[in-house]
Order: C-alpha cells, then structure tokens, then sequence
C-alpha cells in the first residue's frame, strides 16, 4: 500500500516536468527561443494566408547591403481575422519591422510577436474579444 | 417588421462589409434594446420542446494569469513567443492537463498508463505540430470555437480545429458492444434526462493523448457528457471519463461554455501548409 503510494506519489510530480515539451500543438517554446529575440526592418516579399499558420516573408537589409530573406509565423488566418486582421492588412511591398524570437534550428526564422508600419501603427491590435470571438 | 429594424437591415446589407461572415448578424436571436444579442433570456426550444443547444460556443477561456498560477513559470517563457490569434489565454486550461484538479499522489493515472505516456513522449518531437489529429477533448479545448448543430434525431458537434467533426445519435439507439471502426471522436449516442442532454461515447481508438501532457486514453474509454443549456448564451458542459485500463477510476472536468453571436467558425486544415515540425527539436 505504502509502496503504490510512493510509486503514484513518483508518477504524480515526475509528469508536472514535461509541461514545458508538452504545450504540444501551441508550444512556440519548443520551436522558437524565449531568450533571443529579435526586432529586424525589411520588406514584405510573400504573404501565406494558410492553415495552421500564417507564414510572412520579408527581405532584410544588413549594413553591408546583403539581402536575406526571413519567414515570420504569424497565427492562423483564423485567429489573426477574429482579432481584426484582414488579408489586406499586409501587402507584398510593404516595409515592416517585426518583433519576435529566433527559431531553435538557426534558420532566418523567427515568430512575429508584432508587426509595426513605418507610421509607427501595430498590425496585431491583439484585440480578440473577451469570449474569443472576433474583436469588435 | 418595423420601419426601424427595416432601416438597420438595410444598413447591414448595404455596407456588404461582413468580412466574410465573421461578424454576420446571426437571424432570429434575442437582442437587447441596443441590439446586442441578449445572453440572459432563457435557452431556446425546438419544435419538439426540448433545449436547443445549437449555436456557435467558445470554451470558458483560462486567461494569462490562471495559467501562470495553473502551471508555473513555463507560461511566462510561452507567453513570450506565442503568436497572435493561438496566445495563451486562448485555450482551457486542462487542454495541457486533463488531471490538473488532482494532487500529486493522488493521480489516478495506472503506472501502465504513466509507461506509455513516457515512450509516447520519448517518441514525438517535442511540441506537437498541428499536422495530428486532435482527439478528444483536445479539440475543444485550443484557440479555436465548436458549433453545435441540432436536429431531433442527430446533433452534430463541429470543431475549427482541424475541420473535425463528430455526430451524437438521439434517436434512440444504443452504443454496440464491438466497435469495426474505432475513431478518433469515438461513437456518441445522446438522450434527454429534462433539460440536460446525456450523452455516451464509446468506440475510441487510442491514438490520441487527452491533452498535450499526453495522459494516453485506451480503445476501452468511455465518456459521459452531461450539455445543459443554462441560458441563451451559456452551455455547461460536464465530461466523465471511464477507461479501467489506464486510470484507476473515472475522472470528470466541467467546462462551460460562452455563445459567440453573430460570428461563425471557418474551415481550419491543418494539413494546408503545416511548417512547424521542420523546425521543431527532436528530443
């Protein structure tokens, strides 16, 4: 009795450590790294308005002048409309900076966190309604 | 209908600007004075005289704080790099623990069922990327609404994520003893008791994880859901789960349910363009 007690004793905290690997479908920890973020300027090339994630890419400029090309996940369509996003809210072209953190594998990958215009306005007013449903 | 409310169907049919149905006004609702859909009058009926529960629901959500209180300092570091539309404070909190109510030490999860979760884990990438199915309730749970669709002899569940859906069967039927087909969503047979629909499931396969903890569920699972329609815009939900080989009794969690009016849920494949697991670390 003592001994089942300790074993789910055991059982019952070791599975409180995996919480970080298991966020599962939305564990942006797994992939991107809370520690290195980054706040990059470029131009729109691509816009993939796609499930389950909605993917930006824009050119970025170094000091040296070289150009590379850097993907952006957004949330999925779904999400970013409901929080008053529209597909024409980012066109191919335009200048944005972005904000987020550097994916794990060392690719020019990284999450928008947010996305500025050169006026300085926010795309993602991060306004879903209350219940979830689309800002209002 | 009054020259008032002609004026405002006209004004919402003439800006056609509906994004899509994403903000269409949903017909034949209870409204307020000031037109917002009135959450407090009582449940509808149908023509047979029981709740309707259809409509668009969202899960009650768990908001940033909960979570960080829930489980710890890890949310802080999600929080970080989450991404508009999926952030945390958009899902239910036992979508990563359908066992957060229990104590450590008093789990009754098998120690079989702990060894299959550990190799489960030990083979997945870490994190999950939306290329899987979502069983159940997972589904319900994320960033993403359910709709309910009732009819007297079949209410359909339909849930964004993923486009999945499962039926619940009223009309009298009873769940098999042997199952040809198991499925993801399992089998659902539903009766009245009052106003509360009672439905059983059964029928699972075991491919999916309860939650993205991954506590395992065996094609032995059974499932009970108590749906009451509190009032228009409030579903209680109440879940117990049965499954002898892999917890040592049968658990329930309760997760109301708030109506998104004048909204709809849209198609979600994750299939469509799935980049995650590419950049994912394997363990």
């Amino acid at each position: 009795m003592l001994k089942g007690m300790l074993l789910a004793g055991v059982v019952g905290f070791g599975l409180l450590f995996p919480v970080m690997r298991a966020l599962g479908h939305h564990a942006f920890s797994a992939e991107f790294d809370a520690n290195k973020g980054i706040k990059l300027t470029g131009t729109i090339t691509k816009l993939e308005w796609s499930n389950p994630h909605a993917w930006l890419y824009v050119d970025v400029k170094d000091e040296s002048g070289k150009v590379t090309n850097w993907s952006f996940e957004l949330g999925s369509p779904n999400g970013l409309v409901r929080h008053g996003w529209r597909r024409s809210s980012l066109k191919e072209g335009d200048q944005v900076t972005i904000e987020g953190f550097l994916a794990k594998d060392g690719s020019n990958t990284a999450n928008a966190h947010s996305v500025t215009l050169p006026d300085g306005r926010k795309v993602f007013a991060n306004s879903q309604g209350p219940n979830g449903g689309p800002a209002k | 209908m009054s020259h008032r409310r002609l004026f405002v169907l006209f004004a919402f049919l003439s800006t056609g600007a509906f994004a899509q149905w994403l903000d269409f006004p949903t017909p034949g609702i209870p409204r307020t004075a000031d037109g917002k859909p009135n959450l407090s009058a009582p449940a509808p009926r149908t023509a047979d005289g029981k709740p309707d529960l259809s409509g668009v629901w969202m899960h009650e959500i768990s908001s940033p704080a909960e979570m960080r209180r829930l489980y710890g300092p890890v949310i802080d570091e999600e929080i970080k790099v989450q991404v508009p539309g999926m952030e945390i404070g958009t899902q239910h909190k036992y979508f990563i623990n359908i066992l957060l109510d229990f104590k450590p030490g008093e789990s009754p999860l098998r120690p079989e069922a702990a060894e299959v979760m550990r190799k489960n884990a030990a083979r997945r990438v870490s994190g999950e990327p939306c290329s899987r199915i979502f069983g159940f309730p997972l589904a319900g749970l994320l960033s993403e609404p359910i709709k309910i669709v009732q009819s007297p002899r079949v209410t359909v569940v339909l849930y964004e994520v993923n486009n999945q859906h499962r039926q619940i069967f009223t009309d009298g039927r009873v769940l098999p003893k042997e199952f040809e087909l198991p499925a993801y969503l399992g089998y659902s047979a539903g009766h009245w008791e009052r106003d509360v629909l009672v439905v059983e499931t059964a029928g699972f396969n075991d491919k999916t994880a309860f939650d993205t903890m991954g506590h395992p569920h065996s094609d032995a699972l059974r499932v009970t859901e108590r749906f009451r329609r509190r009032d228009f815009g409030h579903l209680d939900v109440e879940m117990t789960f049965d499954d002898p080989k892999m917890y040592t009794k049968p658990f329930t969690i309760k997760i109301p349910h708030n109506l998104l009016a004048d909204t709809d849920i849209f198609e979600m494949f994750c299939t469509e363009n799935e980049r995650d697991a590419a950049h994912m670390q394997k363990r």
